[in-house]
């Protein structure tokens, strides 16, 4: 392959690229697709257990670094600030399935919010009317299991859910009881999960290791079940695994010519392709394109603006559990089935902007649990011995709630390159600096009581908060760093996801979201990449790609 | 493929090498004998993991054997821990002799959680410059000790199920080829791990 010239290098294979992939090679485009993690698949997947998973996030990422700190100036330490996956199918093989479509006003928060100090929030270039036929795609590709109409709140769609909503358990139904007794509207969280065999894939076996663990039925939706099998399968997508990009190359134009990555024994290799679509995630894409100098580029490529790598954006996470006088079965069935939406619009009467989704989460994971033993306990008692014992003993009587929170974007909330941290292979760590806009810790402090008022009026014996606000943490969903924007001046990315500065180059992992939404991100993701394939496919002849 | 075979094809050392820390769950998966801790350490650590987790429905941390965990994890990829798990176990035994005349494992109940109490608030006195910090040990201590309570028995705690048969997790589902709707909703019981 060493002279071959691709159409296409798509570096990364989950919601992004993996749809890319799928779609270009279906065109008739010749895709190479780039993945650092293994080929793992549903067999593999048997071998998960909590410790790998959630607590050492070894399975996915064996040797990946960050390193963090909240300010500049101050030197970052190494630390997990992101939870994703590096695998064929990226965040998608182990992602918690839950699919939202954005609210229209999520798509334009600066002009329904006006300006907000300390914060760079802005609107999106595309409205959520561009964005509902894509959504519609992404919910039949992936399978999505739900109810329309049974949120009032929600975008309005063209189109019924593929499959029927999962069976409440009974802290979901706590939860169902609660909200109608305080006149809220509860409904099935959509999940991309099967409730029923769909296509080729099975119905879901109700395992509960969902959020953090690949599918060992491939009842839940990914790239690796339904995309990336489709593009292989066109015989034009060539699959890379265990395969780094390092180093986008440029050429003599100004224009990229390919990758330079370290394939799966280590040995750097050039892979050349016309077009370069990066969806390595948020903090990838744009350590990527930082470590990627030159003298036309010096501060990295697609950064004269210098906005690669800022507004980080990562949800806050408003969490209450409650404990029941009869088993709650949290470690039994898909990632939480019920939700409540009444919250969600902004409301600036209630001392902050914007809003969050509520929806059941599932106390499924023992030592997560057992983690969260002081939050239990409460401050004056210690969190070992007896104390502890009792605690444990609640296990099948908690259930949860979580609120997805939109968090603001801040423009020194950013992915740079660490000064002196590097890893194995010699290359510089994204160094994450990330503090939360006061903003955040409001909303938090509103749906802690909103979701303890719920488990409440629900019939809970007890309900207690878990606090993200205050601990350097990020999440799965880490959004923004490539904002999309009108403005060449103040973003990375057009309309179309290609960058401002160079023609042949595109960014469509949650890079490109100029704010957050109150609901988790990947269903966005997948439905923007069928849109931005469109445009691509569309433009085909005039990228010069064929 | 009936559950048997399926657990025989997918288990053991191909397991072992896939999931996190595939030395310590290999040595784990080999022998219960101590591996790099000394009689006297074991013995200490087994007595500080029964107090971190006493027992909840006849069973604890000391029944989990939480202990053989934390040999496994110092023996390998965790091995960076084990000089200040040694000088750790060495001066709290010291403690113990000074303040009770006996070690750690020797003293009754109530001096032991006595004795984790005032490590855990850092207020031992004399407590070596070679040894950890007392608080930061001990924080180390319980989360290693849940770990060995609750993380999948392959890896060397959690023996038999014994940590989620006592807090009444039914174990890996998926492992089993999952469960119902029905028992989802509760219409009808969830077969633990245990009873297949």
């Amino acid at each position: 392959m060493k002279n071959k010239i691709f159409d296409v290098c798509i570096v990364g294979s989950g919601a992004g690229g993996g749809v890319m992939a799928q779609q270009l090679a279906a065109a008739g485009i010749e895709v190479a697709l780039m993945e650092r993690g293994r080929n793992l698949g549903p067999a593999d997947f048997l071998a998960q257990d909590e410790l790998s998973n959630m607590i050492r996030q070894d399975f996915f990422a064996p040797d990946y670094l960050e390193s963090q700190r909240s300010e500049a100036g101050e030197t970052a330490q190494l630390g997990k600030f992101s939870l994703l996956a590096q695998t064929v199918g990226g965040s998608t093989a182990h992602w918690g399935s839950w699919s939202w479509r954005f609210r229209p006003d999520e798509f334009r928060v600066l002009s329904s919010e006006g300006a907000i100090d300390g914060s760079s929030i802005a609107d999106w270039p595309v409205a959520y009317e561009e964005m509902e036929p894509f959504y519609g795609m992404a919910e039949q590709a992936l399978g999505i299991a739900g109810s329309a109409g049974s949120n009032p709140f929600e975008a309005p769609r063209k189109n019924a859910y593929p499959n029927p909503p999962h069976v409440y358990r009974p802290a979901s139904r706590l939860i169902e009881s609660g909200a109608k007794k305080m006149g809220l509207h509860p409904f099935p969280t959509p999940m991309a999960i099967n409730s029923r065999v769909y296509g080729d894939r099975a119905k879901c076996m109700n395992g509960a290791f969902c959020a953090g663990f690949g599918c060992p039925v491939n009842a839940k939706a990914s790239t690796l079940a339904i995309h990336i099998p489709a593009a292989l399968a066109t015989g034009r997508c060539h699959l890379f695994a265990q395969s780094r990009v390092v180093e986008i190359l440029v050429g003599d134009k100004g224009r990229v010519r390919g990758v330079r990555y370290l394939d799966a024994q280590g040995r750097e290799q050039e892979l050349l392709a016309r077009q370069v679509i990066l969806a390595g995630g948020s903090i990838a894409s744009a350590q990527l394109l930082l470590l990627s100098k030159s003298a036309r580029f010096p501060n990295g490529l697609a950064n004269r603006s210098d906005q690669v790598g800022r507004n980080l954006m990562c949800h806050v996470f408003a969490q209450v559990n409650f404990e029941m006088d009869s088993v709650a079965n949290s470690f039994a069935g898909p990632p939480g089935n019920i939700a409540i939406d009444d919250f969600h619009a902004s409301d600036r009467k209630r001392g902050f902007a914007r809003g969050a989704v509520i929806a059941e989460a599932i106390e499924s994971m023992p030592i997560s649990s057992a983690l969260k033993a002081a939050n239990y306990l409460g401050a004056g008692r210690r969190a070992w011995g007896q104390p502890l014992s009792e605690y444990l003993a609640k296990f099948p009587y908690i259930g949860g709630l979580i609120a997805i929170g939109e968090d603001m974007p801040v423009s020194s909330n950013r992915v740079d390159l660490d000064p002196t941290l590097r890893d194995a292979a010699g290359i510089p760590v994204p160094r994450i600096t990330h503090k939360r806009h006061d903003n955040d810790i409001r909303l938090v402090r509103y749906f802690e009581q909103r979701m303890a008022e719920i488990a409440k009026a629900g019939g809970a014996k007890k309900t207690w908060s878990t606090d993200f606000t205050g601990v350097k943490t990020g999440s799965g969903h880490i959004m923004g760093t490539c904002r999309m924007g009108d403005d060449p001046e103040c973003s990375v990315l057009n309309r179309w996801c290609r960058t401002h500065d160079v023609d042949n180059l595109w960014v469509v992992d949650g890079s490109f979201f100029p704010s957050s939404g109150g609901y988790n991100p990947t269903l966005t993701i997948f439905a923007n990449s069928y849109r931005v394939a469109r445009y691509f496919i569309e433009q085909a002849k005039r990228l010069d790609v064929r | 493929m009936n559950r048997r075979e399926f657990i025989q094809l997918f288990g053991g050392a191909w397991a072992a090498a896939l999931a996190a820390r595939p030395l310590a769950t290999l040595a784990a998966q080999r022998s219960d004998a101590p591996l790099v801790l000394d009689a006297a350490q074991w013995k200490t650590l087994a007595a500080i993991c029964a107090q971190i987790i006493p027992p909840l429905h006849g069973v604890g941390a000391g029944a989990a054997n939480s202990v053989n965990f934390i040999d496994k994890l110092l023996a390998h990829e965790d091995k960076a821990s084990l000089p200040a798990y040694r000088q750790g176990l060495a001066a709290l035994d010291r403690y113990a002799r000074k303040q009770w005349q006996h070690d750690f494992a020797g003293l009754g109940s109530a001096q032991q959680v006595q004795c984790l109490e005032n490590l855990e608030d850092g207020v031992i006195a004399a407590w070596p410059q070679s040894a950890p910090a007392q608080q930061q040990w001990f924080a180390m201590l319980r989360f290693h000790t849940i770990l060995g309570f609750l993380a999948a028995p392959k890896f060397g705690g959690n023996q038999n199920m014994a940590g989620w048969r006592a807090i009444g997790f039914p174990g890996h589902l998926h492992e089993l080829g999952g469960i119902s709707d029905e028992q989802v909703s509760g219409a009808q019981p969830i077969a633990p791990m245990w009873h297949h």
